[in-house]
């Protein structure tokens, strides 16, 4: 089902999908460069549900033919490909002056790699395993830095956000959240409609150097304390908890 | 005890045993030499009475005390070789019998038997006995000395390169790039042990370096697939088909993934740390970074309504990778925090000297010195993976910190030596 090659997922049903969310209101391009074909699999399966045209590539050839031929918004860039290295894809884009972003993906959590990435133009850098509503959400951030210059709201219903000063608005009345409310309201929006695990959540807020054991009880607290502060101004209760797994935005 | 005191003591136990047989044998030998020498004294003294006799002195005037010449009357007496015997012989200056040796002998001159007796003063055992046994232990403390002495000297020279040897395998550290090399030496023993060492040594160095490589790849090579699993997962738990009952067991199989993962990320930290690959030295201002932490944690410090209670000198600094003051600091605050009770106390102090996290909280269940291993952890159940003390022991290992963990009064206690 999945081969190399386009994967343009905007079947019936999805283009209804497209029609009647207007939050949806852009077709973003991203290429996936994985040589591993479940795990591109998985990306591009959770991706082209928030209606993205997702296009892969298994190899540092196929990335490179690809960049020379079409333009992207974003790239999943795995480093460690079967017949090169994918920094030198990095290189290959900042020769074509175009306003990609770079997601780097490795299984490597290396600090080495990391800063060599981040030098050459790359815009994040993601350890493997991820879970893919942090790989969403990184994805949509890049996206906006890059388009809007920072400057572009995120707009949920009634909720408003200005990523550049932090400002938090319901119905035109400013809430103040805490630092962790804010990250985590900001990942809700940007992973609407889908199921956020628990794991996902701490994770995103604490990194990755934090043992989970204890986290949980916080995230609750944190998202609680988050709908509180929302209700309270106006706002309605989006966030729905699916016991014993995690949350949802919807 | 040391080889060579241990050797004296035998050699001389057994030279002490080798003294007293030989001074028996000296002494019947001199005994002997003595009696013979006498013997042939006597012999002498005869044949000068003989003479004498023959040139007519009377046997009067030849008697003395220790000779008498009997001339004998009777028939036919018969001549007779010369007898020795030994005798006591009452001294008459010292009052008492002292041995002696007697000369018999009846001996025809001119015709005339005579039945003479000459005796003479042996010397006595005891006189043989005591000056052999002072002789042998002037001889015995002498050799003593020596032996003591000459062990001293020689076993420097002689066990030097055995000390060498030992002095090289206390420094080995299976970590070392280099295999160990001996210096040359011409026995043929230490030349033996130091080849078997060098051999053993690189092959458990060989050993010790595949091993490591695998569990660095195994560590790597587990990530791809644990995301992979762990996407289909996530995608599965989207899609809204399932029931209650499988959610739960997504979800259960999907929490294992996660912890398996992070288990991977923490020792392949713990393995990077190991070989030294963050290198970014440089001065960090620890109060600074400390404070950071503190502000970072605040919120979970306050949710679990504990008190926290700080005395951060300013300026403290010190030299190191800041990844991994940070992963030291997280990992524990972090304990302090989750090792807690509901209103319990945290208690920083960092000065020059180093950092001491005090809290509140239950017993530990783990003796204190096996608090840094592996694995160990005082709830098994639980998302911890008992691995964050051990990178905390490591992060201290390879900057030479100085940690220790106690336990008193309801207080845990973690306190970290920085250089100063």
């Amino acid at each position: 089902m999945f081969k190399a090659g386009y994967y343009t997922p905007f079947t019936g049903t999805l283009q209804t999908l497209f029609k009647k969310k207007t939050y949806i209101c852009f077709r973003m391009k991203v290429l996936i460069v994985e040589d591993n074909l479940q795990l591109s699999e998985n990306i591009i399966t959770y991706l082209s549900k928030e209606g993205y045209i997702c296009t892969t590539a298994f190899t540092y050839y196929e990335a490179v033919d690809r960049l020379l031929s079409f333009s992207y918004d974003i790239i999943v860039l795995d480093i460690m490909l079967p017949d090169g290295d994918g920094l030198e894809v990095l290189r290959e884009l900042k020769n074509q002056k175009n306003n990609t972003g770079v997601i780097i993906s490795s299984a490597k959590n290396s600090l080495d790699d990391k800063l060599r990435g981040l030098d050459l133009g790359a815009d994040d850098y993601i350890t493997k395993p991820y879970h893919l509503p942090e790989l969403n959400a990184r994805v949509k951030a890049i996206y906006r830095r890059r388009n809007f210059e920072g400057g572009r709201l995120i707009i949920f219903n009634e909720i408003n956000i200005n990523p550049d000063i932090f400002e938090v608005k319901v119905n035109e009345t400013p809430i103040i959240l805490t630092r962790k409310e804010y990250d985590l309201l900001v990942y809700f929006i940007a992973n609407r409609n889908r199921v956020l695990t628990k794991q996902s959540i701490a994770e995103h807020l604490w990194g990755d150097h934090m043992d989970l054991a204890d986290s949980f009880d916080f995230v609750y607290q944190h998202i609680k304390n988050l709908r509180k502060k929302i209700t309270q101004a106006g706002g309605n209760d989006y966030i729905s908890t699916i016991y014993g797994l995690g949350y949802r935005m919807s | 005890m040391k080889l060579l005191v241990k050797l004296t003591f035998y050699y001389l136990v057994i030279t002490l045993v080798i003294f007293g047989l030989g001074g028996v044998m000296t002494f019947n030998i001199i005994r002997q030499t003595v009696v013979l020498e006498l013997d042939r004294y006597l012999r002498h003294e005869l044949r000068k009475v003989y003479a004498a006799i023959e040139q007519d002195v009377p046997i009067n005037a030849l008697n003395r005390s220790n000779l008498q010449i009997l001339q004998l009357q009777e028939d036919n007496p018969i001549e007779t070789g010369i007898t020795m015997t030994d005798t006591v012989v009452y001294h008459i200056y010292l009052k008492r019998n002292e041995p002696n040796r007697k000369a018999t002998v009846i001996k025809e001159i001119k015709g005339n038997y005579y039945h003479i007796t000459i005796f003479d003063q042996i010397v006595e055992d005891d006189d043989i006995y005591d000056s052999l046994v002072v002789g042998l232990s002037r001889m015995y403390i002498l050799l003593t000395i020596v032996v003591i002495l000459s062990g001293l000297i020689l076993s420097k020279k002689l066990l030097d390169p055995f000390e060498a040897t030992l002095r090289k395998i206390k420094t080995f550290h299976i970590q070392d790039h280099q295999p160990l090399e001996f210096p040359k030496t011409h026995t043929k023993e230490f030349r033996n042990l130091n080849n078997f060492i060098t051999l053993m040594t690189t092959k458990a160095r060989h050993d010790y370096l595949n091993l490591k490589e695998f569990t660095e790849n195994a560590a790597h090579e587990m990530q791809t697939p644990l995301a992979i699993a762990k996407g289909k997962l996530e995608l599965l738990l989207e899609s809204s088909q399932l029931d209650e009952e499988q959610i739960h067991m997504v979800n259960s199989a999907y929490m294992a993934i996660n912890k398996l993962s992070r288990m991977g990320n923490s020792l392949a930290l713990l393995t990077k740390i190991e070989n030294m690959e963050f290198a970014n030295l440089r001065e960090i201002n620890f109060s600074e970074m400390l404070e950071e932490k503190l502000f970072d944690f605040r919120e979970l410090i306050e949710m679990r309504e504990i008190r926290l209670k700080t005395e951060i000198e300013p300026e403290v600094k010190t030299v190191m990778d800041p990844m991994l003051l940070d992963i030291l600091l997280t990992n524990l605050l972090q304990n302090a925090i989750r090792h807690n009770i509901e209103n319990g106390i945290i208690d920083i102090h960092l000065n020059n000297k180093g950092l001491t996290i005090k809290n509140t909280g239950h017993p530990p269940v783990l003796p204190p010195e096996q608090m840094f291993e592996r694995f160990k952890k005082n709830k098994q159940s639980g998302e911890s993976n008992g691995l964050g003390l051990s990178i905390v022991k490591k992060i201290c290992e390879v900057n030479q910190f100085v940690i220790r963990y106690d336990y008193h009064s309801d207080w845990h206690e973690v306190s970290l030596g920085i250089r100063g």
